[in-house]
């Protein structure tokens, strides 16, 4: 009697328990539940914004008058009472929202909450942000003229000191990442901030665009790894880590204020679980899905799906100093046996073939290229001409008795459909491949220890090309892993640094590309898109070929 | 027995030490860099002098042996570091996330009892009927589906197309209801076979036909004997299960984006955030040991066997 007493408190106890703990963890999370982008928080939040704002944005109507002309239909559907609210969501959160920690300028700027004093339109040109016209008065010193009328989110107004100010702390706070900009002394007066690198560096004004150099008001007495202050169509209203930010428009953003009240920008770091999201209406605007969905948001008129050629690129490096693959003839067949095409339509439609080191939306001459193409009889041929025959008729290429065997590293699960297509088609060239996935590929890649590695690189850091030659193909470049040493490459890498004109800085790329093709330094084999999706309701959105630019004050919502 | 007791708990302090330092070492001695780790799985490249300038910073250019006895000695002052990823105090992370995982494991737990006992015991019953065989076949089914994909199915009804739950977050108790179902699916598949076989072994036994020859009818007999009989091997399982759950259910937390200490974890052990993973170990350990004490002690209450045997311990 006693024990069934106890067995019934027990099963009673564990029921009990588990009710509470369920109704704890509710509630304890409730926070971020409220911020999480349900419905219910979200209309909650737009409906507080659209009384809040909606005063505010027509004070700001008539108060930037001037620049909001630059931004077509900005705050006319506030005017209309009814508050506008965006779900967007994004793949990668930084720990903070300090533009100076780590990459965390990324959310910042992929939130439209900080600006940069230049940035990069959809055709990688420099074009005025936060500063409207600069000069360079000499090889190493750059004045820039910051433009009127500009505000932080408080109000304050942005002047040179506020930037120089800005600027400073960042090199304080991230001198690690800093010192590629070679900022040697910045001086403000009034409008105006001056630069001064520590050398010639042509591509001073691209490196100032990365959001490290976002402009935030560092005196604002707010907490800046929660609610930096910054210049950018929204500003923060609430942020939880690894969570959600919750931003509202700033109604005096020189640019033109945004139409949209409030935003939830929510993590989603499964693309999958992303792309049900935007189904089921969770979501108004994401960035990337899985390459099996996009098919069918690509045919749903519901849904539109924005593709933009990437400056990311996926790349075979290849070790100079491997005994097969030192032989440029070896390396040029390796390229050659890669069907590029079949590649592609394999892939799905998240990739387009490269064949070069820039995308061809780039101005670097992709198209008059003499570009890495699948061409298997000359492939053979290239072999044949490296003292290659398959002498035992196994498939298999060798020269001396050595079979052409080869590795392939990387760390990255989702090459492996890439590379077993690579096996396959080379192969049909007589070259024995294999695959080896890793947790990291660093330490092999500072030893020099592989034949290839697959990897990718953003060839367009900034939206400029120097860095990407400087820091892979450079032969004494820190993460030039390859053995590639080029006396032109290096040459054209010092020009790239006193080219201060973007014609002759093109012209100098394409040059050097022509040299890396000549000795296939490396395997090109795909350039990355860059995603946006949305459903029926969200209008206007640019799709950028940085995928750091997301949110900005053109994007309306129904 | 509250000497019994004050041994186990004490046995909880060398368990953890040698737990740590073993997983110190492998960590250690995994060949890859957390600040590579960290800086490719944003796709960044950064220069040897950046990797290094931060390794350092970290503390992770020190020896073996004297990176560990200073995490100990934090450790042992309430300290467990900061993570190397975000700077934030590991134990604000792990107490903040910790709540979303006990609810998690609650949730689909009682669902669980709820719905895989009874179920258990009508299978048991009527074995060999009709019903049986189409529990079984479901439990069939339902064991051998992986939960990440059962879950997308959920999103994809619930979600999708009848937008009646949200699909993701870490929120109130409408983000709970589906990863909360996604876990209770396979657990209750798991423990109506497991209820069931243990209700059979039980009801094969000779109590059942005495108690039957003495005139008893045979649903008393099942349901006041069998059936506590039979419970308490399962009670052990759902020891194990509970473990298993509280160190968190990784892919249901991961597709679900529920915040909890599972994906905290393997986002952890992805990057090498050293400080997160010893945290991680611990807690494993203490809830591992914790929940086998609780079971042992729920033996000494239920079966008065082992509660005799106990009065010698």
């Amino acid at each position: 009697m006693v024990r069934k007493k106890l067995m019934a408190l027990f099963t009673a106890a564990l029921l009990l328990s588990s009710a509470a703990l369920t109704g704890c963890g509710g509630a304890s999370s409730g926070g971020a539940a409220s911020s999480a982008g349900g419905g219910e928080a979200a209309s909650a939040a737009a409906d507080k914004a659209g009384s809040d704002t909606a005063g505010a944005a027509s004070e700001a109507g008539a108060d930037t008058a001037g620049a909001a002309s630059e931004a077509a239909g900005a705050a006319e559907t506030t005017g209309s009472g009814e508050a506008k609210h965006l779900n967007a969501s994004i793949y990668w959160f930084g720990d903070s929202l300090d533009p100076a920690h780590d990459w965390d300028g990324w959310t910042t700027c992929r939130c439209g909450i900080t600006e940069n004093l230049v940035t990069i339109n959809d055709k990688y040109e420099l074009v005025p942000q936060l500063s409207d016209t600069w000069e360079q008065k000499d090889n190493k010193t750059w004045v820039m003229h910051i433009r009127d009328g500009v505000t932080f989110h408080n109000g304050k107004a942005v002047d040179g000191a506020a930037v120089k100010a800005s600027f400073d702390r960042v090199i304080a706070e991230n001198p690690d990442r800093a010192v590629d900009a070679k900022i040697d002394s910045i001086t403000a007066d009034g409008q105006t901030v001056t630069f001064v690198t520590t050398e010639p560096y042509g591509a001073f004004l691209a490196q100032i665009t990365e959001p490290l150099w976002s402009v935030i008001d560092v005196d604002a007495g707010t907490d800046i790894a929660s609610a930096p202050v910054g210049t950018g169509p929204f500003a923060v209203t609430d942020f939880e880590v690894n969570t959600v930010v919750e931003l509202e428009k700033y109604a005096d953003y020189w640019n033109g204020a945004s139409a949209i009240d409030t935003v939830t920008v929510t993590l989603i770091e499964d693309d999958s679980t992303r792309g049900l999201a935007l189904q089921s209406g969770e979501q108004d605007l994401i960035q990337r899905c899985t390459s099996t969905d996009l098919p069918t948001f690509q045919n749903d008129s519901n849904y539109t799906v924005l593709d933009t050629q990437g400056a990311r690129i996926r790349i075979l490096l290849i070790n100079h100093k491997n005994e097969f693959l030192s032989d440029v003839n070896v390396r040029k067949a390796f390229a050659s046996a890669i069907d590029y095409e079949t590649l592609v339509s394999l892939l799905g439609d998240i990739v387009t073939i490269a064949g070069a080191p820039y995308p061809a939306s780039a101005p670097y001459g992709y198209d008059s290229l003499d570009k890495q193409t699948f061409d298997l009889a000359a492939a053979k041929d290239l072999l044949k001409k490296a003292g290659y025959e398959d002498g035992d008729g196994n498939g298999y290429v060798e020269k001396d008795g050595k079979e052409l065997k080869l590795e392939v590293a990387y760390s990255n699960a989702d090459y492996t459909t890439t590379l077993e297509a690579v096996q396959s088609m080379v192969k049909e060239a007589g070259i024995n491949l294999s695959l080896s996935m890793m947790d990291s590929v660093s330490e092999i890649e500072s030893a020099g220890n592989f034949d290839l590695i697959l990897t990718n690189w953003q060839a367009l850091s900034t939206g400029d090309p120097q860095w990407f030659l400087d820091n892979l193909y450079r032969s004494d470049a820190s993460n030039n892993c390859t053995g590639y040493a080029s006396k032109d490459i290096d040459k054209m890498c010092n020009d790239l640094t006193l080219a201060f004109d973007q014609k002759d800085r093109q012209n100098i790329v394409i040059e050097a590309q022509k040299i890396l093709l000549a000795d296939c330094a490396s395997v090109w084999l795909t350039g990355e898109k860059n995603f946006v999706l949305m459903n029926s309701k969200v209008k206007n959105v640019t799709g950028y070929p940085i995928d750091y630019y997301f949110l900005d004050n053109g994007i309306t919502i129904d | 027995m509250v000497k019994y007791i004050i041994r186990r708990v004490l046995i909880v302090i060398p368990i953890m030490l040698i737990l740590s330092f073993f997983t110190f070492s492998l960590t250690f001695i995994a060949s890859s860099d957390p600040v590579t780790l960290q800086l490719e799985s944003m796709g960044v490249k950064a220069d040897a002098e950046t990797i290094n300038a931060k390794r350092e910073e970290l503390g992770l250019n020190d020896p073996f042996l004297v990176q560990y006895g200073r995490w100990l000695s934090g450790v042992l002052q309430g300290d467990f570091g900061n993570s190397y990823k975000s700077g934030v105090p590991v134990m604000q992370e792990f107490t903040k996330r910790l709540p979303n995982t006990l609810a998690l494991t609650a949730s689909a737990l009682l669902l669980t009892i709820l719905i895989a006992v009874p179920l258990g015991i009508l299978s048991a019953v009527f074995q060999d009927s009709p019903l049986d065989y189409l529990l079984r076949l479901i439990s069939f089914l339902g064991v051998s589906m992986p939960s990440f994909w059962v879950g997308t199915l959920l999103m994809l009804l619930f979600g999708v197309k009848l937008k009646m739950l949200p699909i993701q977050g870490s929120g109130d108790f409408k983000h709970l209801i589906l990863p909360a179902l996604t876990l209770a699916i396979w657990m209750t598949c798991l423990y109506i076979r497991r209820v069931r076989g243990s209700m059979l072994e039980e009801m094969n036994k000779d109590y059942l036909v005495g108690g039957m020859a003495k005139g008893i009818p045979r649903r008393r007999v099942i349901l006041r004997q069998v059936l506590p009989n039979s419970l308490l091997s399962v009670i052990t399982m759902f020891g194990m299960s509970i473990g298993a759950l509280l160190g968190g259910a990784t892919v249901i937390e991961t597709i679900f984006e529920w915040k909890g200490v599972g994906k905290m974890a393997v986002d952890a052990i992805s990057i090498r955030d050293y400080p997160v993973i010893q945290a991680y170990v611990l807690w494993m350990a203490l809830i591992y040991v914790m929940v086998n004490l609780l079971v042992d002690l729920s033996y000494l209450i239920l079966d008065p066997r082992i509660r005799l045997e106990g009065k010698n311990i």
